[in-house]
């Protein structure tokens, strides 16, 4: 064999094994990114069946105390069969939002009675609540990070081509709620 | 017959860049993780792949063993010159070992705890100290004493080199690692006996105690994975390091196989004039 023809099979050789490297690589990145959204939908799933599990607990607790807030407890129940059906991203990103209006709402009704507030378990469930809402929060960032992450890796060359040949397609982000991204309405009314 | 050291060159080239070639796909590898894994909050970590920001803690009364610094991680180097003349010389690791012991890492929602053991640090050299034969100072040689070195007084007479690293509270650091689950603790007392006996626990009961106090605020305790899976800890922000392996995975990629090919290219060419036939 002439040298020239090993230094050539030699280039041809590790043009071939880098290019398919290169791509295969790709292709298992994307497969691992595909599956943390799942892991991190899954992750926020977790906490929402956690916060579900909370509820007729909070419910019980607090009915003896507010018998004349039937209006609350309808939302907090309504939201709560509503988190049950949803079914994908949207839904399920909506009847979280919807929940989270309903306790806010609920804690704030609770507010207005003291002996309510004295109880232990009452605080307690607020406590186990609002620690849940704070994860979810996170959790809801996590995967947001996640899905951006991973659409604009669906956008970018090389990357592109080889989620084209794989037909991935953009996943919807987690959308938060527009009550929550309104100002707060804040008073104070000035004693004389 | 040629002159060897051109074609032990050649080979050299050939083998490191193939070597280079196979090392990019690993850097390539724990480039896309730093990438595509988004920072996590403390409080919120799931278990798996995470990427965290936050101070160490020292769990442990650590102490690193050249400078004396109090610190959560230590790792020390003593090397020796090795090689014909000055001019072309190099110095080579002859020992190595880096501290185990578990720390906290904190962010502004909770505490995580970090076992080190195996992680990849990317941290500078804090302390160096070279000496050049028959001057070693008193606590390098009672380190390598205590460690066993067998070769020591041999090293002593040549130029020798004492690094250290080290990562002190309260240091910002990244983390990428696997979460798992803290495992619960058993609480083990102290033998009363000691205490009836000696009228003290020496300080172990009030120290454990508070360690374990504050092992139940952990929330998920960060390791090595299985071994393909990258773990870092590093002083550097994430898009510095994002960077550094971007470097090394594409600089081994591409110059790895044109290094290789020159390598080859030029043992052929001495072959060729050193009448081998193929």
């Amino acid at each position: 064999m002439h040298p020239g023809e090993i230094l050539w099979t030699v280039v041809i050789g590790f043009l071939l094994v880098g290019s398919v490297g290169f791509f295969l690589s790709i292709y298992n990145s994307l497969v691992e990114s595909k599956n943390n959204i799942g892991r991190s939908w899954a992750n926020i799933d977790v906490l929402l069946k956690q916060r579900h599990d909370e509820l007729p607990k909070l419910v019980k607790v607090c009915e003896a105390y507010m018998q004349h807030e039937r209006a609350v407890f309808d939302k907090l129940s309504e939201a709560r069969a509503a988190l049950a059906k949803a079914a994908g991203v949207a839904q399920r990103s909506d009847a979280e939002n919807q929940i989270t209006r309903a306790l806010g709402q609920f804690f704030a009704v609770a507010e207005s009675y003291p002996e309510l507030k004295a109880n232990q378990s009452f605080s307690a469930l607020q406590s186990r609540i609002s620690e849940l809402e704070n994860a979810i929060a996170d959790r809801r960032e996590f995967y947001n990070d996640t899905v951006t992450l991973y659409n604009t890796r669906l956008e970018q060359i090389p990357d592109s081509w080889v989620a084209d040949g794989m037909n991935l397609q953009v996943v919807e982000l987690f959308k938060i709620d527009e009550s929550e991204r309104k100002d707060v309405a804040i008073s104070f009314k000035m004693s004389a | 017959m040629g002159d060897p050291r051109g074609m032990l060159l050649s080979v050299f080239c050939t083998l490191g860049g193939t070597w280079a070639f196979v090392q990019g796909f690993g850097a390539l590898r724990t480039w896309r993780v730093l990438r595509d894994t988004p920072t996590a909050r403390v409080r919120s970590m799931a278990m798996g792949m995470v990427e965290l920001n936050g101070q160490v803690e020292s769990r442990s009364d650590l102490v690193s063993p050249f400078s004396g610094r109090t610190c959560v991680w230590w790792e020390v180097e003593i090397s020796t010159l090795s090689g014909r003349s000055r001019a072309n010389s190099n110095w080579s690791v002859v020992h190595k070992k880096t501290s185990g012991q578990p720390f906290y890492l904190r962010d502004e929602t909770g505490v995580a705890m970090v076992y080190p053991q195996g992680a990849n640090v990317k941290v500078n050299f804090a302390t160096e100290e070279m000496t050049h034969g028959l001057g070693v100072p008193e606590l390098y040689m009672q380190y390598m004493d205590q460690q066993g070195l067998g070769l020591r007084r041999m090293w002593a007479l040549g130029a020798m080199r004492f690094r250290e690293r080290v990562i002190e509270a309260p240091q910002r650091v990244f983390v990428l690692g696997r979460a798992f689950p803290r495992a619960m603790t058993r609480e083990v007392s102290f033998s009363d006996i000691e205490v009836a006996v000696t009228g003290t626990d020496g300080g172990r009961r009030g120290t454990a105690t508070r360690q374990s106090e504050r092992d139940e605020d952990v929330r998920g305790v960060i390791r090595q994975g299985s071994g393909a899976e990258p773990f870092l800890i590093g002083q550097r922000s994430e898009s510095e390091l994002v960077l550094e392996y971007a470097v090394r995975g594409f600089g081994g990629l591409i110059l790895g196989p044109a290094l290789a090919c020159f390598g080859l290219w030029c043992a052929l060419e001495l072959a060729r004039a050193g009448g081998w036939s193929f």
